[in-house]
C-alpha cells in the first residue's frame, strides 16, 4: 500500500481524475485523518492505553515467575510486593498470568478482527460492486448469519467442536478465533457494501474504467481504497467485540481451556474464590475493562477524524 | 401497508428455512445419539436399539428427518431432553416466565433511566452533567458484563451488609429466599442485582442513542419555529424534540425484544436465575442438543420477527418512510 492511497488513486484516474472526495468516505489523506485524530482528547488517551497494556504484555517474559508453575506454599497470598496482583488457589503469580493472559486475548482480538474483516470486505465488495443478483445472494446470505443469535451459536459450535483435534490446536486459540470471526463479519459487509455502492458511482471511477482498467484493478485500486475509513473503524471496533466474546466464552468454560490463561478464564477461577480471593476476579477484569474501553475510544476517535462533516 | 408486511413476511420464510436447516444439520453433525439414554442402559439390547431407532425414524435419509423436525417444531415439539428426558417444550415453557420477569424488569428500568437522562444531556449539552453522562455511558459501553456481576456481588452481597438485620445487602443469586417465594418483596430484593447488571449496558447504548438523536432533532428548524411560536421550552423539547429523536429508539427496542424470551445467559448464569439463558447454559456443558437447537431455532424466529417488527413499526409511527 502506498503512503497516501487517496491521492494515488486521484493520480491514476487521468486527466480530469481529480475529483472531489465523496461523500462520507475519507477527504483528504491520511496525514489529516492523523491530524483529526490528535485532536480527539479520549481517542489519544484510548491509544496511549492500548499501547501501554501492548507492551507490558509483550514484555510478559521479564516476569521473574512463571505463569503455569505452581507453588503450594504461596497459595492465596493477597496483593504484596513480590505478587502485586496476589497469587491464585495454585499459588501462580496473578500479575504474570494476567499479563501471558493478555497475550492470548488481543491476539485473539486481532486474529478475529483479520478474519472478520476480510470476509466482511470480500462479500461486501463483491456484493456492493457486482450488484444485481450477486448482490441479492451475498445480501441474504449476510441476513442469514444475523438472524443467528451469535452468543448461542458461538457456544453450540465451541461445545460441537470440543472434542475435535481442531479444538486442542494451539489451546484452541485457533478454533475460537475461527468462530468469533465466522459470526461477526456481516455488520463489515453491510457497511462495505454501501461505502462501494456510493464509490462506483464517482467520477474518477468512471474515468478509470474508460481508460480500460480492469474490474480487479478498479477495485483494488480504486474502489477500496477510498473505502479503507468506515473499514479501518470497523476493524477497531472489531477488536474490542472480539476480546469481549473470547473472555465472555472462556469465562463461562467454552474457550480457551485452562492452563493457558486468558483473562475470561482467569475470571472462571476466580469466581469459586471470590468472597475470599476478591483480587483474583478484580485485576483480568479491569483488564478487559481497561482494553476493550481503550480500543473503542480509538474506534470512536477514528470514526470522527474520518468523517468529513464533523468538526473537530 | 399491509401489503408491505405481507410480503415482508413471505420474505421471511425462506430465511426461516434456511435457518431451520442449518440448525437441523448442526443438530446431526453434534457428537452424541438420541438415544444415548438408551444406549446407556444395559438391559437393552443392540437389537432394541436398531428397533427404536427405526420406529423413531432415526435410520431414515436426512431430507425426511428434517420435514420431520420441522413439522414437530411447528406445532411446538421439538423432540426430548437427552438430559431429563422430558419434551423439550416443557423444558422452555417453564423457563419462560422467569426470564420475562427479569429481562422485562430491566428493560423497563432501562428505559426510566435512559430516556430522561438523554434527554437533559443533549438539552444541556458540554454541561459537566452532559460529561459525566457520556463518560459513563462510554465506560457502560466498554464493560464486560459478566465482570461486572463479580463485582457487584462482591460489594453488595460481601462487602456491604444490611444496616438493620446484619446481613447481606443484596442476596447473590435466586429469585426468593426457599420458602418465601410468595413474598414480593422478597423477590424484589433478589431482582435488583440481576437487573442492575443487565440494565448497565443497555442504560449505557441506550442514553448515548437517545443523546445523539436528541442533538440532531434540536438543530432543526420545526424546534426553531416552536421555540419561536413562543412554547415554553418543556414544550418544545419533550413535545416536538423528543417524539421525533425516539422515531430510532423504537427500533431499536424492537430488536432488543428477543431477549424477553431468549434471556440474559450471563446475568442468568451469574445469579443462578433459573430462565432461559441458564438453561442453554446448563444444556451446553451437559451437551444437551436438542434442548439447544431449540433454542437457537427459537430465537432465530424471534430475531426475524423483531426485525419484520422494527421495520413495520417505524413505517407505523413515522408518516415519512413509505414503503411501496
Amino acid at each position: 500500500m502506498s503512503d497516501d492511497p487517496g491521492a494515488a488513486s486521484a493520480a491514476d484516474a487521468g486527466p480530469g481524475g481529480r475529483a472531489p472526495p465523496p461523500a462520507g468516505a475519507p477527504s483528504t489523506g491520511w496525514r489529516l485523518t492523523a491530524r483529526r485524530f490528535a485532536r480527539n482528547r479520549l481517542a489519544v488517551v484510548g491509544l496511549v492505553v492500548f499501547l501501554a497494556v501492548t507492551l507490558a504484555v509483550t514484555l510478559a517474559g521479564l516476569s521473574p515467575h512463571d505463569p503455569d508453575r505452581t507453588n503450594l506454599r504461596e497459595r492465596f497470598a493477597p496483593p504484596s510486593l513480590t505478587h502485586p496482583f496476589g497469587t491464585d488457589d495454585l499459588g501462580r503469580d496473578t500479575l504474570t498470568r494476567v499479563l501471558y493472559g493478555g497475550r492470548i486475548s488481543l491476539l485473539v482480538g486481532f486474529l478475529s478482527m483479520g478474519f472478520s474483516i476480510a470476509v466482511g470486505t470480500v462479500v461486501g465488495g463483491l456484493a456492493g460492486y457486482a450488484g444485481g443478483w450477486l448482490d441479492s445472494l451475498l445480501m441474504r446470505f449476510t441476513d442469514l448469519f444475523l438472524s443467528l443469535p451469535s452468543l448461542f451459536v458461538l457456544i453450540v459450535l465451541s461445545t460441537m467442536l470440543a472434542d475435535s483435534p481442531f479444538a486442542r490446536a494451539y489451546g484452541g486459540t485457533l478454533m475460537i478465533v475461527l468462530i468469533i470471526g465466522a459470526l461477526s463479519w456481516m455488520v463489515v459487509a453491510r457497511i462495505v457494501r454501501s461505502s462501494v455502492l456510493s464509490i462506483r458511482e464517482q467520477a474518477f471511477v468512471e474515468a478509470a474504467r474508460a481508460n480500460g482498467a480492469s474490474h480487479a484493478r478498479l477495485m483494488v485500486r480504486h474502489v477500496l481504497p477510498n473505502a479503507l475509513g468506515p473499514i479501518f473503524v470497523q476493524a477497531t471496533l472489531q477488536v474490542a467485540v472480539a476480546i469481549i466474546a473470547e473472555s465472555g466464552l472462556s469465562y463461562l468454560g467454552f474457550g480457551i481451556q485452562p492452563p493457558t490463561a486468558t483473562w475470561g478464564n482467569m475470571l472462571k477461577d476466580a469466581q469459586t474464590y471470590l468472597t475470599r480471593m476478591p483480587w483474583l476476579a478484580v485485576f483480568p477484569g479491569v483488564m478487559i475493562f481497561l482494553t476493550v474501553m481503550s480500543v473503542n475510544a480509538i474506534g470512536d476517535g477514528l470514526r470522527d477524524a474520518f468523517d468529513p462533516r464533523k468538526a473537530l | 401497508m399491509i401489503r408491505y408486511v405481507v410480503r415482508r413476511l413471505l420474505e421471511s420464510v425462506p430465511l426461516l428455512i434456511v435457518v431451520s436447516a442449518l440448525v437441523f444439520a448442526l443438530l446431526q453433525a453434534s457428537p452424541g445419539s438420541p438415544l444415548a439414554q438408551l444406549e446407556r442402559d444395559p438391559t437393552i439390547t443392540q437389537a432394541d436399539l436398531e428397533r427404536i431407532a427405526r420406529e423413531r425414524g432415526l435410520l431414515d435419509p436426512a431430507p425426511v428427518q428434517y420435514a420431520r423436525w420441522v413439522a414437530g417444531a411447528l406445532r411446538g415439539d421439538f423432540g426430548r431432553s437427552m438430559q431429563t428426558g422430558r419434551a423439550v417444550t416443557t423444558e422452555i415453557l417453564e423457563r419462560l416466565p422467569n426470564t420475562a420477569v427479569l429481562v422485562l424488569t430491566a428493560f423497563v428500568f432501562t428505559l426510566l433511566v435512559a430516556i430522561p437522562v438523554g434527554v437533559l444531556s443533549a438539552v444541556r449539552q458540554y454541561s459537566p452533567f452532559d460529561h459525566t453522562v457520556t463518560t459513563l455511558a462510554f465506560m457502560g459501553q466498554s464493560i464486560p458484563i459478566f465482570w461486572l456481576g463479580l463485582m457487584l456481588i462482591l460489594v453488595f452481597y460481601f462487602a456491604l451488609s444490611n444496616p438493620f438485620t446484619g446481613g447481606p445487602l443484596f442476596p447473590p443469586g435466586g429469585m426468593a429466599t426457599t420458602g418465601m417465594e410468595h413474598s414480593w418483596t422478597n423477590r424484589a430484593w433478589h431482582l435488583v442485582l440481576p437487573v442492575v447488571m443487565l440494565s448497565s449496558t443497555w442504560v449505557a447504548w441506550y442514553t448515548r442513542f437517545l443523546r445523539a438523536s436528541m442533538l440532531e432533532v434540536l438543530g432543526q428548524d420545526y424546534v426553531r419555529t416552536a421555540r419561536a411560536k413562543g412554547l415554553s421550552e418543556r414544550r418544545v423539547v419533550y413535545r416536538h424534540a423528543l417524539r421525533n429523536a425516539a422515531l430510532p429508539l423504537v427500533t431499536l427496542i424492537a430488536l432488543d425484544l428477543p431477549m424477553v424470551f431468549s434471556g440474559a445467559l450471563f446475568t442468568e448464569t451469574i445469579f443462578s436465575w433459573p430462565g432461559m439463558g441458564r438453561l442453554f447454559f446448563q444444556s451446553a456443558l451437559r451437551r444437551d442438543y436438542p434442548v439447544l437447537m431449540a433454542i437457537v431455532m427459537f430465537t432465530s424466529v424471534l430475531i426475524v420477527i423483531a426485525n419484520l417488527l422494527a421495520d413495520v413499526a417505524y413505517a407505523y409511527i413515522d408518516p415519512r418512510i413509505r414503503y411501496e
